[in-house]
């Protein structure tokens, strides 16, 4: 039944302050049961465990220093104090280097290290990294369809500019090429909400023969790939049917995300540009609105924040005077003591704790929208999201070992949330194998379990399985 | 067959990534060469034992069998976001594109894995936007495209039209005329368009799909005549080699024309070519872009801006300041390597400056207007490319200047040297720092380093030695005789080079030894021919560098002329076999 055209009632409330998000479902009516999602919020450089470890008891804790501002988010959380790479720990876990490139490797891949070409970075780890894994898993359940007009999505909230720099690329597919996040909201707001834009101001007749045209248009791209794919070699062959793949998938999508730009208001574009002065306000302002946008609109279910370093206005940035000529976060982190609260210099503890720290108000920002939008069940968007806060290291030192995780809402209520799993019971670990604590692996396939995906995700050997205390 | 790594990182760069990424690694590949084909007339690669090898230390070339066409991996490249801009800019003339070009890129062809360049959801995602809008650009203003035939006065005349269309606009934007197979195609395409909706959305349409195949968004070398592993370039394909090379943009008429007519199947018709192509204000553009590949001007550039400065501390030092130094060093740069004698010597021996009234007080000059003027600098404090303001400012940190930054760049942009990377594993907390004494940069530097000792001291000593050349450009790249009270002292040292090693009194001293070492010649030639092949680089390679290296230092290290035995050589007409 032809629906009217709604083109672009602009919600003059959103991004306007935290009160502004208690907005009602946007997204279809006829979705009587609210979806669930998974958002990972990934991070740098660890944090300092003796600052963001809690007190107290497993169901009755105190939050440390560090993540004290989550506390109106306590009930929401799962604390998962002390989880291991441990695929590195496997024969033949790290394939090159140490360091950030080794367990970043591991990090969303929960696998072990591959090099995979001669001059690569050897930061890759065997894919495919979680992202994909349950988009691919998502589709499937879906009948081989995405559930949603777009798959996942991946940003970067990058303050410095440039774009995506060849460290620090934890997303692969499962042919470990690398999936690169979007670095500008603006573009990414241009894919998700465009497709109404290119609709045409006619009605439904002239739109469906918009989508038709378009898709004989992409119909006739995916032609000429498999044309030229099949006269070239293996590897120009498989860069090939991957680009077509992408193409397929926008054709797949054209009806679903015309119907979405009928019956979802897209929020106003992200205002501001890129600029070498520092982007964080344009950036994170930008992606995380957008991620809620996208999760609100059931857009996509599962988004990627990718958060490089926090912008230098939110701790004081690195004032290398007064650090004894230190000049990056990389530097800072390891010039300080990991181990222990004493025996450090002043200065360069202060900045430390300022870094880590600087995170958590801007992980609750993004909470608190997640949280403002209610849906039609009258829960939270929240309540229906998973939101993993994870990155590559521990703490400061070059350790697999010990990473402090956490994540917040009940993914629809699979997730038993508001507990401490304290799995640290030796402090920091560098080397050795820990026994009897969960890997990375094990929480990513706790969050599928959760999203109803029941598959391990994560290198043979290295993940045991969902985490029961973790589940519902 | 070996597969060497040449590839040069930024090791501060990867220092503040976090991901130290070495410079020479060798492991099991697959680098294809074969034997010359007879019918080659272009650049001949002496015997090998007439090869020069060794002008690098701490990599030193290999050449066993010179006259191998080494062709490499010859990945497909898809166009860059500069090279997708441009080419839709001189596709469409003279209608405007609208609308945003595609995620910009850090990484270039050649300069990181070869599989790093997939084309990724966000690529896909906007070209298909962008081409949607395009079609609709295109076809509604059809009548200014040039094309024969269009629009056509009424139905019957729609087939001249269409014919016109894929003469004109298809051949074009495919930089090659279509197969039969993709002529058919393509009006199938428009045919089943047409049965919809009116002639100009039927080609709306097909510009819609012509702009997301692979013969536009690729540069596509099949070859033909394959022959002991490598397939010889045809015409249209050497011509789009040669436009992205020097224009970063699609061939033009005379270029597709010269393709058409053979004219490019011999070396003479190629530097005919190269020649003209240099001319045009487009090659500029290749300039800048090999200059940001090579040194990784662009990421580190950010770090110069007024906004990355204390204000405390350069009060006047303004975002507009630091764009008009940044303007200054693109001009520096197309001057430099394209200008007249262009070349690695200019580069860096080069003692003149684009400088207006902004940026003079930092040149230590003096100039009116905010038009940016050529002046000769004070020859005791400038000397080229590594004493311009905007890159020695962004080798610094927002209050001081950066000697283990600069001394990076030196070892290893300049002289393809590779400087240890950070130790790995645990690093062990550094002292606290001492803040009872007065010090210089470099008197900290060097404290702190001794302390620490073991390898973190050895390493800096070399790194430190060559950067320390630079104590006299503060952190906005203005020259400074004292530091905070302090006299300066610049004196460096440069070890383990083949021919520029040496105690020098300052930079200008050591940057007018640089401009004439071999090794750096060598490092030059080398990372513009990584520039050019766009593709990792094998063991084979070496034969070639060597060689062009020699013409480099023989030709007063002329860039044209390197460019031009360069494309004329059989590795730039050659792709691997599939």
């Amino acid at each position: 039944m032809p629906i009217t055209f709604n083109r672009r009632r602009l919600l003059e409330t959103f991004g306007m302050g935290g009160a502004a998000y208690f907005l009602p479902s946007l997204r279809p009516a006829h979705a009587a049961t609210p979806p669930q999602r998974v958002v990972i919020f990934y991070s740098h450089q660890g944090t300092l465990p003796w600052m963001w470890k809690p007190t107290g008891t497993r169901t009755d804790f105190k939050l440390g220093p560090l993540l004290e501002p989550l506390e109106p988010y306590k009930k929401d959380l799962i604390l998962f104090d002390g989880v291991d790479f441990k695929a590195l720990e496997l024969p033949n876990g790290k394939g090159g280097n140490d360091g950030h490139a080794t367990t970043q490797a591991c990090s969303m891949t929960a696998n072990v290290q591959i090099n995979h070409l001669t001059n690569d970075p050897k930061s890759r780890g065997k894919g495919p990294s979680f992202d994909w894994f349950l988009g691919r898993k998502l589709e499937a359940a879906n009948g081989g369809r995405p559930p949603t007009p777009f798959g996942e999505q991946r940003f970067r909230v990058y303050d410095r500019l440039g774009d995506n720099p060849n460290w620090y690329r934890p997303l692969e597919d499962d042919k470990n090429q690398w999936l690169l996040p979007s670095v500008d909201p603006g573009r990414s707001f241009d894919t998700l909400f465009g497709a109404a834009m290119q609709m045409s101001a006619g009605g439904d007749t002239a739109d469906n023969a918009r989508i038709l045209q378009r898709k004989s248009a992409l119909d006739f791209a995916v032609g000429e790939f498999g044309r030229v794919a099949n006269k070239v070699g293996t590897f120009e062959k498989q860069r090939l049917d991957q680009h077509a793949e992408l193409v397929r998938g926008i054709e797949k999508q054209l009806q679903t995300r015309a119907d979405s730009a009928k019956s979802c208001t897209a929020p106003p574009r992200p205002q501001g540009a890129r600029s070498a002065a520092g982007n964080w306000d344009f950036s994170w302002k930008g992606f995380s609105d957008l991620s809620v946008a996208a999760l609100t609109c059931d857009l996509s279910r599962v988004v990627f924040i990718h958060v490089d370093e926090v912008a230098p206005k939110l701790y004081g940035g690195i004032n290398s005077g007064s650090l004894g000529g230190i000049d990056n976060l990389h530097d800072l982190v390891h010039a300080i003591n990991v181990g222990s609260k004493d025996n450090q210099d002043a200065n360069r503890l202060k900045t430390v704790k300022g870094y880590y720290g600087a995170h958590t108000p801007v992980f609750k920002e993004l909470l608190d929208k997640l949280a403002a939008v209610k849906e039609s069940d009258g829960k939270r968007l929240l309540d229906h999201t998973a939101v993993l806060w994870c990155g590559e290291l521990p703490q400061p030192g070059h350790s697999p070992h010990n990473n402090k995780w956490l994540t917040a809402g009940s993914c629809g209520g699979k997730l038993k949330t508001g507990q401490w799993l304290n799995y640290d019971g030796d402090g920091i670990v560098f080397g050795g194998v820990r026994n009897n604590v969960p890997s990375n692996g094990d929480v990513f396939t706790t969050l599928a379990k959760a999203m109803g995906v029941n598959e391990s995700f994560g290198a043979p050997g290295a993940t045991k399985g969902p985490i029961s205390d973790a589940l519902v | 067959m070996i597969r060497i790594t040449l590839k040069r990182t930024a090791y501060d760069l990867a220092r503040v990534g976090l991901v130290g990424v070495l410079a020479v690694g060798c492991t099991g590949g697959a680098g294809k060469s074969a034997s010359a084909p007879s019918d080659d007339d272009g650049t001949v690669i002496p015997p090998a034992d007439e090869i020069k090898l060794d002008r690098n230390p701490s990599h030193p070339l290999t050449c066993n069998d010179s006259k191998k066409v080494v062709t490499g991996s010859t990945p497909f490249v898809r166009l860059s976001a500069t090279q997708y801009a441009n080419t839709l800019r001189d596709l469409l003339a003279p209608l405007k594109m609208p609308g945003a070009p595609l995620p910009p890129d850090t990484l270039r062809p050649g300069f990181a894995p070869d599989d790093a360049f997939a084309a990724g959801t966000d690529v896909v995602e906007a070209v298909s936007s962008q081409a949607t809008n395009l079609g609709t650009l295109v076809a509604s203003n059809l009548d200014k495209l040039g094309l024969a035939g269009c629009p056509p006065a009424n139905a019957n005349a729609e087939t001249a039209c269409m014919d016109g269309f894929i003469k004109g606009f298809v051949t074009r934007a495919y930089r090659r005329p279509p197969s039969d197979d993709e002529r058919k195609a393509i009006e199938t395409l428009f045919a089943n368009a047409r049965k919809s909706g009116d002639f100009s959305q039927a080609i709306g349409t097909v510009v819609e799909g012509v702009l997301q195949t692979p013969q536009f968004l690729y540069r596509l070398e099949i070859g033909g005549g394959a022959q002991d592993g490598s397939a010889k370039l045809s015409g249209y394909e050497m011509a789009s080699r040669l436009s992205y090379l020097l224009w970063n943009s699609m061939p033009d008429a005379e270029l597709m024309t010269a393709a058409g007519e053979g004219a490019l199947d011999d070396s003479k018709g190629i530097a005919s070519q190269v020649q003209r192509m240099l001319k045009d204000e487009r090659a500029k553009q290749m300039a800048g872009d090999f200059v940001d590949a090579w040194l990784h001007l662009d990421l580190r550039l950010s770090r110069a801006a007024g906004s990355a400065k204390d204000k405390t501390a350069f009060p006047n030092y303004s975002d507009a300041v630091s764009k008009d130094l940044v303007s200054g060093l693109d001009s520096f740069i197309e001057d430099s390597l394209l200008g007249d004698k262009g070349g690695i010597r200019k580069l860096l021996g080069s003692r003149s400056g684009w400088v207006n009234q902004n940026t003079a007080p930092i040149y230590g000059a003096t100039s009116s207007g905010s038009q940016l003027t050529k002046i000769e600098l004070n020859g005791d404090q400038r000397r080229g490319l590594l004493t311009q303001p905007a890159l020695m400012a962004a080798l610094a940190n927002p209050e001081k200047h950066a000697p283990v930054r600069r001394g990076v760049l030196v070892l290893e942009g300049i002289l393809c040297q590779s400087p240890p990377p950070p130790p790995n594993g645990m690093i062990p907390p550094q002292p606290a720092p001492d803040t009872s004494v007065k010090r210089t940069t470099r008197e900290r530097l060097i404290a702190e380093h001794e302390s620490q000792g073991g390898s973190c001291k050895s390493c800096h000593e070399v790194i430190d030695g060559a950067g320390f050349a630079f104590e006299n450009y503060n952190a906005i790249g203005q020259w400074q005789d004292k530091e905070d009270g302090l006299d300066v002292n610049s004196s460096a040292v440069i070890t383990g080079t083949y021919d520029a090693d040496g105690n020098y009194k300052n930079a200008v001293e050591m940057i007018d030894r640089l401009a004439q070492s071999e090794q750096v010649a060598q490092c030059y030639t080398e990372t513009f021919y990584r520039y050019a092949m766009a593709r990792e680089l094998t063991e084979d390679d070496g034969c070639n560098i060597g060689y062009l290296t020699d013409r480099v230092i023989k030709s007063d290290s002329d860039m044209a002329s390197l460019i031009e035995a360069l494309t004329t050589a059989p590795g730039f007409r050659y792709r691997s076999a599939f």
